[in-house]
């Protein structure tokens, strides 16, 4: 009796000291789904890249819930980067502290880095993040997206339209701009991105021209071909080691429905940085892309095939006439995105400040291509990760590959595609491996207890 | 044996009910000194007093006079409005008084009933213009009344 006793005061000593350290402890681990508790991949390179003291100062009612689900938030961007300062004022408390910043309103939070300040409306990740990204970035960044020919448009909040990318490049602080070329002329020097949206009637060659000179002139370009287009897009990709073949692409093993041209793009053989996170795309009704070999294409010209389709896929060339594969289609893996980096030195390419004496310099061109024009629109841009390979291109086009990329956590479902090739591998281990091993577990209990028996 | 069997499993279950009762004593322990959690303060969430709690009844006269010393007589249909005068927040440690207009205020209620007075130092708008802070002559601490309830009577000396 005495003996347990002790034991018992042991167990209880040890669950003692057990809860004291953990209750000294910050140590913490997200087991949420989604991880919703952490901060996404993105927002941490963001608070990665800040390297001097940045204050945080949010502007709430300090009794309310608000406050202390800011004030976790805030802890999460101060423990990964010590740089990062942060407070919450109540502006009714201390009315001094609201005067200085000129604060009218609740949950106004200010972010001060350098000397500098930018304002999130809220005390969320996504608008912490963008107002950080906004100072480290110090600029704005204007993305230009072809207008007149068909294009899905940022102010069309239907399904087909790009509302939801409006949203997506305000909080990655760029300034959307509409870019119409049919007035003649030059592409503004002020875009540092030009967005062909899936134009669907062809560029006239005055347009066709305008896009390939700002190309040239280290142009930063974003193309979305469309298998459904008359537009040929094959200008602006081909100089850069890029064809697009138009066709349909059919993908039974890999489709997000029954419809083999639902393709879901799970095979990334890339190390560029516009894939980073992303697990897989959806991208229907696309085409496919010919992509020059690396040694094949000439120098300082780097081709990447971003996103490619399982081998059972294939390019349907008449595809008004079903989809089964046969000897005039084009057999996969198919190259379904792609992107490429041309740089190269230019005699007068830089202009020295005081003397303006043209000076050789680099030029550099980018250009990212999808064979599908449709997973940016408002119904597709939250599936899978097509959200991620929008700001991720974006950021590899503006050469901010390091900070970028504001991407919405977004809560609840996590769709999983059934695809082809998921229910042969489901089937594979519900009905074949897992009873498998428990009938080999039997066998060899069986033979192990039949050898321990004496003869 | 059964006995024994009995004893020993006595033995073992006040172990571990002793066990149990140390690991939720030290768990209430640790919530209520607020450790845990993100290391914020605790909520404040209780209701704070209103500034003049009394019922209109109880006043027989209600005076409001400017910084400038105009002075007007609340009349007695608006005295449901002047009092009770509610609070919407109240601060324990303000800032200096003249954060808030209250080192010199802008108006001054006077409340005076049979047997009692009160007085009302009235200071600035907040931030967003939703409330006045005011404070109880002689009460160090700051309340702030929804702006709705002071602005009709602050009109009578404008």
């Amino acid at each position: 009796m005495t003996r347990r006793l002790v034991v018992g005061a042991v167990i209880a000593l040890v669950l003692v000291v057990a809860n004291v350290a953990a209750a000294s402890t910050r140590a913490q681990v997200d087991l949420s789904a989604n991880r919703r508790f952490s901060l996404s991949p993105e927002t941490r390179a963001v608070v990665k890249a800040v390297r001097q003291h940045l204050k945080v100062t949010a502007f709430m009612n300090d009794t309310g819930g608000s406050a202390r689900d800011a004030r976790f938030l805030l802890a999460r961007f101060h423990e990964l980067n010590r740089h990062i300062d942060y407070e919450i004022v109540d502006p009714d408390e201390r009315p001094s502290e609201a005067r200085r910043f000129g604060i009218t309103s609740y949950a106004t939070v200010v972010v001060q880095y350098r000397g500098r300040r930018a304002d999130a409306p809220q005390v969320t990740e996504p608008d912490l993040a963008t107002a950080i990204l906004r100072l480290l970035r110090a600029r704005t960044p204007t993305v230009c997206v072809t207008t007149g020919h068909g294009e899905a448009s940022l102010d069309d909040d239907g399904p087909s339209g790009l509302s939801k990318v409006a949203t997506l490049l305000e909080q990655n602080a760029y300034r959307a701009a509409t870019l119409d070329l049919a007035r003649g002329g030059d592409v503004p020097s002020s875009c540092e991105v030009v967005w062909v949206a899936g134009p669907r009637v062809a560029f006239t060659p005055a347009e066709t021209d305008a896009l390939v000179r700002y190309e040239r002139a280290a142009g930063k370009v974003l193309v979305l071909a469309s298998p459904l287009s008359e537009a040929n897009v094959n200008p602006l990709l081909e100089p850069y080691g890029m064809t697009f073949l138009g066709g349909v692409v059919a993908d039974p093993d890999r489709s997000a429905s029954v419809d083999p041209t639902d393709v879901v793009a799970e095979d990334f053989p890339t190390a560029n940085p516009v894939m980073d996170g992303i697990p897989r795309l959806q991208l229907p009704v696309t085409g496919g892309f010919l992509t020059q070999p690396a040694d094949e294409t000439p120098s300082g010209l780097t081709v990447s095939r971003l996103a490619v389709s399982s081998a059972a896929a294939w390019i349907e060339s008449t595809p008004d006439a079903g989809f089964s594969r046969d000897a005039g289609d084009v057999p996969g893996p198919v190259v379904l995105a792609a992107a490429a980096d041309d740089s190269r030195v230019e005699a007068g390419a830089e202009r020295r400040v005081g003397s303006g004496t043209p000076r050789p310099g680099i030029v550099r061109t980018r250009v990212v291509a999808t064979g599908s024009a449709e997973w940016p629109t408002n119904q597709l841009l939250d599936r899978l990760g097509n959200r991620r390979l929008l700001v991720g291109s974006l950021a590899w086009l503006t050469q901010e590959e390091e900070l970028l990329t504001v991407a919405t956590r977004l809560p609840g479902s996590r769709p999983l595609p059934w695809t082809a090739e998921r229910q042969r591998e489901t089937l594979f281990v519900t009905v074949g491996l897992v009873p498998g091993l428990v009938v080999l577990a039997g066998v060899a209990s069986f033979v192990w207890r039949r050898r321990r028996q004496p003869a | 044996m059964a006995g024994r069997t009995d004893t020993k499993h006595g033995g073992g279950a006040a172990a571990v009910a002793l066990a149990v009762a140390l690991a939720v004593a030290l768990a209430v322990v640790l919530a209520a000194c607020g450790s845990g959690g993100d290391g914020s303060a605790a909520t404040r969430d209780t209701v704070p007093p209103n500034v003049v709690p009394e019922r209109a009844s109880a006043w027989t006269s209600i005076t409001v006079t400017s910084a400038d010393g105009r002075r007007a007589e609340v009349p007695t249909t608006m005295f449901s409005k002047a009092s009770p005068l509610l609070t919407g927040r109240l601060f324990d440690s303000p800032e200096p008084l003249a954060s808030y207009g209250l080192d010199a205020p802008a108006a001054t209620i006077t409340y005076r009933g049979t047997n009692r007075v009160r007085t009302i130092l009235v200071g600035k708008v907040n931030f967003d213009g939703h409330g006045y802070y005011v404070q109880r002559k002689g009460d160090p601490r700051v309340f702030l009344v929804p702006a709705d309830q002071l602005e009709p009577l602050l009109d009578l000396v404008r």
